[in-house]
């Protein structure tokens, strides 16, 4: 007799498989020098045991068992700010220039720094964060393959290959084995220019595993809760009988390792529908909730802070939508506010749930905006000088790098790239920027461009 | 224009490192399948590996229809196989699947997916190949075709593969090596192969260059006559020029004009060009073609008795890839002496014989699919053998294509008749297909090298409303009407697995159904879902 039924144990997942596949001999590719080799990661490896059987299990509910589990786990949190938020309104600010536009500047807790005065809470904590103020990059677009290059470190120079974006390799390289959390969320606030941002957002031949799963305009994920027709109960027997025909069907094909990647994907489900709790905030404190404040971008934060907690590697908050061509001053009047609230929220929260040690929190965008003040009283397109932040995981606090003009018209000093900038993401979660891939028309591909160097100064 | 070939004796090693004198090969008279096995059989004995036993005859009906009609069998087609005491079934069906219809709408969606190699610029050619297939064309022709060398204009305009791609010429010429010739120079772009240290940027250069003269105009691909070919750098800073050199290293010398002469030749007949299109829409006049057409060249040289053997063997290792799943060489564009085919003498039997039999696809396809290597099973005890000795069945993931429309048939099995006219069928399978992009879009990935299967994809199938309303929409009513569980699990098995229940389903389904005798749909219908997602639905194994 065959049990049917909930509370039926996990399976441990064959051993040798993952690891197996041996390639007795090796594939060339076209590149072939030996470093260029294939080599399968090891979290294709080892699967099974009890960390792996049990991440993102409950977690939020033993939090003994969440320390134990995710203190060393590094993860990352992108506060996207999608349309391109203006650096003179937020980080770069230039008070009494034709530039500068109506705000005045606040001292921050680094002694002779100063940003926007719209960010009050930001200010009294910069000495925990590093501030790029010369990143610079050729995008000046919201979509099209301007910004399929920059989130993807500008990988220009490789003709038509398409490479993943940061947030799928970051994905990938800070994946656990056995998760049973999604690697990759990506939260929307809005749907302004969405179809062509997660176009961008691909992870290639890193595979579909390293995908954002995607939250728009909401707090969850679509296929997250249970289908109006079936019980719980429903739902699981109808899984465990289809875990019984894998399991019947894999015994003899367990060298497989993409019939293997199916039963995992399908465990999974259970596994991300069992943390649904990962997505209700209303577990959470008043006072918590309070602290992030009630719009969209900050509920969703909380999410990403209860998704980072169990375990999920990356996390991209897209908060829309900042582009001001029109009204800038009083759309970042109504925006910069909210960031300045929701992400210094995020970052004590993350301090005081011990999670700031292993978590990098970092604010990017398509561009910023431009000096000019143009006729409506909205800032343009630029992608040539503006600002990103660093804070939390592998960086050091209190660092202001790098500088603009006088007019904020151009860099004045220490010119950051994308590349460069990604590496110093890289580099600050413990991972070599310059680690190799294989793309699949054999073509070596770094995380980062060859020969790009990190910011060292921001780096702890 | 004068022009002239020179054949470089640069050592350029494309071929095959091993070549066995003909007369050392098996005889061409035997069957493809016969000389499969034969050296398959031989490596086996001499690495002291025991193959799989032979698959069971309904995974190898399956197997056939999915790789060759592009769909699982309905289970009145699956149930017909096994009952045949016919020693000959097993030809007799390979023989109908290749002859019918089917065939050509299946092989068309892989050809399609093959040659647009990943290039996002490249568009669908389905319509020319459903014609080619139809016809059984040979692939010389529709490589003469689709680099738009051919005398004669098709209405569905094969030529739309150099079109398409001409807004990148870089990785036109990638794609060219790569599918025609088995060998991706793309790294010859800006240094030397690593492995092939003749291979320099001579050859990546060389080979864009057939296709520099190429433009398009009003959708139509012309060549200019005059073209500044351009220089290029290599990696130690020199300046080259670049001239229209083949892989083989047969370089094609053009007497350019001076430098002066050929700025003003080019001026005047960009002129002439810009002219012509300004009074396109009315007179369709087309600008003049010059005598020198650099791709009906590049054909040419590709197909001479030096050179047709390396075409040849690009297309019958994807062939083989495409059917066993790991091919002689791989990977599949990197064809090249350093890079051994596991069995270079079966390599070399299998160009011959279809070079003998004048490129002809299908006679290769059937080939392929009938030898008892083909026919193994995909199930190995213990440490798994080397892929590349061929003793164990690989396990390959359905494509989007194949997953969707037998995804339709198991949830539907009434919905294809054994017997019906071909033209009942094709609307059929037309009204089904048409509704797939709306149904599934991109849930199920292209396979590739290394797939992991995403939880987006099971995500969706678990629990996405619409997709579980169409999971088993058809089946389930119809099992509602037989008499008892048994058979309702038997012919469940059978529509969606392409077989019968083994005694631990019965047992298992059996409780199930036992256990929801209150809501039969509701059983039935779930255990439809678990048939449809367990990976023996999603694996073509």
């Amino acid at each position: 007799m065959i049990r049917i039924g909930p509370g039926k144990p996990a399976h441990k997942m064959p051993k040798k498989d993952w690891k197996g596949n041996s390639m007795t001999k090796r594939i060339p590719v076209n590149c072939g020098s030996p470093e260029h080799a294939f080599n399968r990661r090891a979290f294709l490896g080892g699967v099974g045991g009890a960390l792996a059987a049990t991440v993102g299990l409950d977690v939020l509910g033993e939090p003994l068992l969440a320390n134990q589990l995710q203190r060393q786990q590094k993860r990352v949190i992108m506060l996207f700010l999608s349309g391109g938020a203006s650096q003179f309104e937020t980080w770069d600010p230039k008070p009494g220039r034709a530039t500068g536009g109506p705000f005045q500047t606040i001292q921050t807790s680094i002694p002779g720094y100063r940003i926007c005065e719209l960010m009050p809470r930001m200010a009294t904590r910069m000495h925990k964060t590093a501030v790029i103020r010369s990143f610079s990059s050729p995008n000046n677009e919201h979509a099209g393959r301007g910004v399929t290059a920059i989130l993807s470190g500008e990988r220009n120079d490789v003709g038509t290959l398409r490479t993943p974006s940061i947030g799928c390799l970051l994905a990938r390289e800070l994946s656990q084995p056995g998760s049973l959390v999604p690697d990759h969320v990506g939260l929307y606030t809005t749907y302004v220019g969405f179809n062509n941002n997660v176009q961008v957002d691909f992870a290639s031949f890193l595979g579909a595993r390293h995908e954002p799963i995607h939250i728009l305009n909401g707090l969850a994920p679509d296929g997250n809760q249970l289908p109006a027709f079936l019980t719980d109960r429903d739902h699981r027997d109808r899984e465990t009988l289809r875990d019984q025909l894998a399991q019947g069907f894999q015994a003899n094909r367990e060298r497989d390792a993409t019939v293997a990647s199916h039963r995992m994907a399908y465990q999974r489900v259970r596994g991300l529908m069992d943390n649904h709790r990962l997505f209700d905030i209303s577990q959470e404190p008043r006072t918590i909730r309070d602290r992030y404040g009630h719009s969209l971008f900050g509920q969703q934060a909380l999410v990403a802070r209860r998704l980072v907690e169990a375990g999920v590697p990356f996390v991209r908050l897209n908060r829309g939508w900042w582009d001001s061509h029109g009204e800038n001053f009083e759309i970042h009047a109504s925006l910069v506010p909210d960031l300045d609230k929701v992400m210094s929220a995020l970052l004590e929260d993350l301090e005081q749930r011990g999670l700031i040690e292993n978590t990098l929190v970092v604010t990017f965008a398509e561009m910023g905006r431009t000096p000019q003040i143009n006729a409506m009283r909205g800032r343009d397109h630029w992608g040539r000088c503006w600002s990103v932040t660093l804070s939390g995981c592998g960086i050091r606090g209190g660092v202001v790098h790098g500088s603009t003009n006088a007019d904020g018209t151009d860099v004045a000093q220490d010119r950051v790239s994308t590349a460069q900038f990604f590496a110093t993401i890289f580099r600050a979660v413990g991972i070599d920027h310059q680690k190799e891939y294989t793309a699949p028309d054999g073509r070596p591909i770094m995380l980062t461009p060859y020969h790009t160097q990190p910011v060292s100064a921001v780096l702890a | 224009m004068k022009y002239s070939n020179i054949l470089l004796v640069v050592g350029l090693v494309l071929g095959s490192s091993v070549t066995a004198r003909a007369q050392d090969l098996l005889p061409p008279d035997r069957p493809i399948s016969e000389a499969i096995d034969h050296y398959l059989d031989a490596k086996l004995r001499k690495v002291n590996v025991e193959p799989a036993p032979q698959a069971p005859s309904t995974t190898l009906v399956r197997r056939l229809y999915l790789d060759l009609a592009g769909r699982i069998p309905t289970p009145a087609e699956a149930r017909d196989f096994p009952l045949s005491k016919d020693p000959f079934a097993k030809g007799k069906l390979i023989e109908s699947l290749l002859a019918s219809p089917e065939f050509v709408r299946h092989n068309a969606k892989e050809f399609d997916v093959m040659l647009r190699n990943d290039n996002p610029d490249a568009g669908s050619l389905r319509p020319y190949l459903l014609q080619v297939f139809q016809e059984n064309r040979p692939w010389d022709r529709i490589f003469r075709d689709l680099v738009g060398a051919s005398e004669t204009a098709n209405p569905t305009k094969p030529e739309s593969f150099v079109l398409k791609r001409l807004k990148d010429p870089d990785a036109l010429t990638r794609d060219v090596a790569s599918l025609f010739f088995g060998l991706n120079i793309t790294c010859a772009q800006c240094h030397r192969h690593p492995e092939i240290s003749s291979l320099t940027q001579d050859y990546f250069f060389g080979m864009k260059a057939f296709f520099s003269y190429s433009y398009d105009f009003q959708g139509h691909l012309l060549d200019r006559q005059y073209v500044k070919l351009a220089d290029f750098k290599t990696k130690a800073g020199e300046t080259r020029k670049a001239s229209l050199l083949f892989l083989s290293g047969t370089k094609i010398e053009i007497d350019a004009l001076p430098d002066a002469e050929m700025t003003k030749a080019i001026q005047a007949e960009s002129k002439v060009i810009q002219e012509a299109a300004k009074t396109y829409a009315k007179s369709k006049q087309l600008p003049p073609t010059p005598k020198f057409r650099p791709r009906t060249r590049l054909a040419e040289i590709a197909l001479e008795n030096a050179n047709r053997e390396m075409f040849a063997r690009s297309i019958v290792n994807r062939l083989w890839f495409r059917f066993y799943g790991h091919g002689l060489v791989m990977r599949v564009d990197q064809m090249h002496a350093k890079n051994e085919a596991s069995h270079p003498e079966l390599l070399q039997w299998l160009t011959r014989d279809f070079l003998a039999h004048n490129y002809d696809l299908k006679r290769l396809s059937e080939g392929l699919v009938s030898s008892r290597a083909y026919a193994r099973s995909s199930e190995w005890k213990g440490k798994e053998p080397a892929k590349d000795i061929f003793a164990v069945a690989v396990v390959r993931p359905l494509t989007p294509a194949q997953w969707g429309l037998s995804h339709r048939l198991a949830s539907n099995p009434g919905v294809l008749k054994i017997g019906e006219p071909a033209e009942v069928r094709r609307k059929a399978l037309d009204a089904i297909e048409s509704q797939l992009p709306k149904m599934f879009g991109n849930l199920i990935e292209q396979p590739r090298e290394e797939l992991q299967i995403g939880i987006t994809e099971s995500l969706k199938l678990s629990n996405d409303p619409a997709l579980l309303k169409i999971t088993g929409d058809k089946l389930v009513p119809a099992l509602r009407k037989l008499p008892n569980a048994r058979q309702q699990i038997d012919e469940a098995v059978w529509a969606i697995l392409s077989r019968p229940a083994s005694p631990t389903e019965f047992e298992l389904f059996g409780d199930y159904l036992s256990q929801r005798k209150d809501r039969p749909d509701d059983a039935l219908q779930h255990m439809a879902w678990a048939l449809i997602n367990s990976p023996e639905f999603r694996f073509n194994h």
